[in-house]
């Protein structure tokens, strides 16, 4: 099966020889994609170790705990967790969690490693940006992972950082030099972020290959594009709340502060207002939430249909709701607010936005189960986590729309229903995407298979654990028990059972995160000993699978790749097998793509007919007269 | 570095000399939309713009609900009239280059007039501010003094920026075709500069 054909010599990369180059101050996609999952993960396991230490004092308040006290010895008093370092903990778990994790993985990792590869590019548009961007994330991170070691301790007011905690220096441990060092960072950090935006956009819009239209594209990177453009318009309003934030802190301004009293002494600060810090931290929160779950849904698209061996159901429409969500992500971030006090007619319009997102999400999940439906399914470790990923992000989205209607999210504010909802998207939906995303690129990535069985138990413990932890936690909600304490005694309205469950889901924690280790033995393991990869070993269609595991400097060798069809030529009646690559000109195999993979029984169709016309791509060249026809 | 040079260099060479073979030739089927510089800089308006919107919109809540306004100096008129001609001296280079296809000493000239003009626009808002803590309105005084300062700031950093890319044309001026391809994308983000201001200052004259 030819694969790549001539069209135009590219301007010469030279590879790099020095190591240095190659592998640290790498301008290569795929390098700078590597260090970006490296230092993610870095970052996501600090961050989960922290949510172990907050977990402690949940289940076992006031006990001693010596071995987590010797590892930890400034965070514990007599062996028991200190409630300032309770909360520094909190804060930084969700804070690296969101951003420097899940945000950097993304858009960094799988943005770097599949936005180039599958637009048939030789690299991001600007190369050196790209480099600069991954630098000053690591920045970023370093200023945070700093911030807990400065007198007071890290940031203590929660990764949304209000004020007047956040304000004010003097208003707990936490909010001194370690909050500072926070807004420093997540500047710094929004800084990369937009650097790598940039990047990606006019990636995908400018350098796809010859024949990739618009309407041809891979859904992982129509995700990751419209994630990027969330991001870029998203991002910047956090930077002026934080640099408003810092001024207040600093420089005597009253932009958030009003009046404020701290140990009897009054601030000489007037007329500022903390919803203004809301406004602005939620208008990027709500769109970070899509940033972070867009690229996941793009990411399950991809290994569904794959292991499916169906066409993703409805392309279009997946398309439209990647689209869709993306618009209204925009302008639901008053339900975050709807206890901040807000008119009552705002708040109804938050409410139909917010259950106006639901439809979209919705469809998306259709069409997974649309493609999952009379599948011949391979159930492949990525495969496993992209199911996982439909599941969790039904269970969590449900929650949503309860949250989303101001008369229920009033009661349920700030209760574990809300850290059981956003747990479950995030926490569970997004980083299962992750984990499906690399079993599924890791042998591209290092030209190695990962260990299946392994795999396997990883999902099987995480799934299982993960459910654990976050379900009983709508429990907690519905019993009132407030989130972000450090303990309960004070309240006497909790049933006992609260207490007990507190224990379960601590020890569901554990043994889940411990879960994730065999991951990372899996990772190693695989590196060194996992069997060589070929190619395509996915038998898959896209653009990176045509290219060598893992591809050269410059990707495709001295030709471009050029496109003949849309991504998801699986199980085309009449093909020679049951997929067809990107490359596979017309004239050599039949498509399905002007049915967008559903082509009725009725019809016997030339596939010169077929060629893709209709969506936007004018194929280079014109099929002969094979025909198509059939039920797929 | 060398290594900097040289990933810069080919930054520019696949953003401006075509190189990079883009599609099917209508924008949504593929092949650039713009230049690839050309794309880069009005997306980075784009996020700029996302920026300043988010400085402005607390600021007219802000300075809306405390009442008192800012009586800017004359020194900030006469700093927007600088800014404007900068603006427009880089139009001119524009023109020249565009009908003359050459980088000649006119447009060089221009050039210098351009970038000269755009420090002094950062020397006179320095001045500005000197001027208004001389007259004892300082940063945290009052709303509309401080977001004065904060928007003005956040405005004077960004001019920075573009006045650094006008003198790295200087760097490229022997190179007709680098300079031509370069002089788009920092034009106009050089002319969204002076846009920008311009909204600025409407943004600090709401009552």
């Amino acid at each position: 099966m030819a694969t790549t054909h001539a069209i135009e010599t590219v301007a010469t990369h030279h590879e790099p020889k020095s190591f240095w180059r190659r592998y640290i101050f790498s301008t290569d996609h795929k390098i700078i994609a590597i260090q970006y999952i490296i230092t993610a993960g870095i970052m996501g396991i600090i961050g989960l170790v922290m949510s172990w230490l907050m977990r402690i004092p949940l289940a076992w308040p006031g006990e001693s705990v010596p071995i987590a006290a010797k590892l930890f010895p400034g965070l514990f008093e007599g062996g028991v967790l200190r409630p300032d370092a309770y909360l520094a903990m909190m804060t930084m778990h969700g804070t690296l969690m969101i951003f420097f994790f899940l945000t950097a993985i993304f858009l960094g990792g799988f943005g770097n490693l599949l936005i180039p590869l599958q637009c048939g590019a030789r690299d991001m548009a600007f190369p050196f940006v790209n480099m600069l961007s991954y630098w000053v994330f690591l920045l970023s991170c370093l200023i945070m992972l700093a911030s807990l070691f400065v007198t007071g301790g890290a940031a203590g007011s929660g990764w949304t950082a209000y004020p007047p905690l956040s304000a004010v220096e003097q208003a707990a441990a936490g909010s001194g030099l370690g909050q500072t060092l926070w807004l420093i960072s997540m500047a710094v950090f929004i800084v990369s972020s937009v650097m790598g935006g940039l990047n990606y956009i006019t990636t995908v819009l400018n350098l796809r290959t010859q024949g990739l239209s618009m309407m041809r594209l891979p859904l992982t990177v129509w995700a990751l594009f419209v994630a990027a453009i969330l991001g870029l318009l998203a991002f910047p309003a956090l930077f002026a709340g934080a640099v408003l934030l810092l001024l207040d802190r600093h420089l005597g301004t009253s932009f958030y502060l009003d009046h404020v009293v701290v140990a009897g002494q009054h601030l000489a600060r007037e007329g500022g207002n903390p919803l203004l810090w809301q406004h602005l931290f939620w208008f990027l929160g709500h769109p970070e939430v899509y940033i972070l779950i867009l690229p996941a849904m793009g990411i399950a698209s991809e290994i569904i249909s794959n292991n499916a061996r169906k066409p993703i159901f409805g392309y279009r429409v997946m398309i439209y709701s990647i689209i869709a969500i993306g618009f209204l992500s925009f302008i639901v971030w008053g339900h975050h607010m709807f206890i901040s006090g807000m008119n009552i007619w705002l708040s109804a319009a938050f409410t139909l936005t917010t259950l106006i997102i639901a439809v979209p999400s919705a469809v998306k999940t259709f069409n997974w189960l649309g493609t999952l439906w009379r599948g011949r399914l391979r159930f492949t470790t990525p495969m496993l986590f992209a199911i996982g990923f439909v599941s969790t992000f039904v269970t969590g989205g449900l929650t949503g729309i309860f949250l989303g209607n101001p008369t229920i999210d009033i009661q349920l504010h700030d209760t574990y229903f809300v850290v059981a909802h956003f747990h479950i998207v995030m926490a569970t939906s997004s980083v299962f995407g992750v984990f499906a995303g690399i079993y599924h690129w890791f042998p591209k990535m290092f030209g190695r298979m990962m260990h299946e069985g392994l795999g396997k138990l990883h999902f099987w413990l995480t799934f299982v654990g993960m459910y654990a932890i976050f379900f009983p936690m709508h429990y907690l909600g519905f019993f009132g028990v407030p989130r972000r304490y450090y303990g309960f005694n004070a309240l006497q309205y909790l049933p006992v059972d609260a207490q007990a469950i507190q224990v379960f889901i601590s020890i569901a924690a554990f043994i889940t995160g411990a879960a994730q280790f065999i991951f990372l033995f899996n990772v190693v393991y695989s590196l060194l000993r996992g069997k060589r990869a070929e190619a395509n070993p996915w038998q898959a269609t896209t653009l990176e699978w045509q290219a060598p595991s893992p591809p050269p400097h410059g990707n495709w060798g001295e030709q471009l790749p050029v496109v003949y069809r849309w991504a998801y030529d699986y199980s085309v009646p009449g093909a020679s097998q049951d997929f067809v690559p990107q490359t596979v000109p017309l004239d050599q195999e039949p498509t399905g793509e002007r049915y967008h993979g559903y082509v009725p029984a009725a019809v016997n169709i030339p596939s010169a007919t077929v060629d893709g016309g209709t969506n936007g791509g004018n194929s280079p060249s014109k099929a002969d007269g094979s025909t198509n026809g059939g039920a797929l | 570095m060398p290594f900097v040079k040289a990933s810069v260099q080919r930054t520019w060479d696949i953003a401006g000399q075509g190189k990079v073979p883009g599609g099917d030739g209508s924008p949504l089927g593929g092949g650039p939309l713009m230049p690839t510089g050309q794309l880069f800089v009005w997306l980075l308006i784009v996020g700029v713009t996302m920026l300043f919107a988010a400085l402005s919109s607390a600021a007219i809540v802000r300075i809306g609900i405390d009442g008192r306004t800012l009586s800017l100096p004359s020194t900030v008129w006469l700093n927007t009239i600088v800014l404007l001609v900068s603006s427009a001296a880089l139009g001119a280079v524009q023109w020249r280059v565009r009908v003359h296809r050459a980088v000649d000493a006119l447009a060089l000239r221009l050039l210098g007039v351009a970038v000269g003009l755009g420090l002094l626009f950062l020397v006179g808002q320095v001045a500005t501010w000197m001027g208004l803590v001389r007259a004892g309105i300082g940063l945290p005084s009052f709303p509309a003094a401080s977001f004065f300062y904060v928007l003005s700031a956040a405005h004077g950093l960004h001019v920075v920026g573009g006045v650094v890319a006008l003198l790295l044309l200087f760097a490229v001026r022997k190179r007709a075709l680098l300079f031509r391809h370069r002089l788009g994308p920092v034009a106009t983000y050089w002319h969204f500069m002076a846009l920008v201001w311009v909204g600025l200052l409407a943004v600090l004259q709401v009552r």
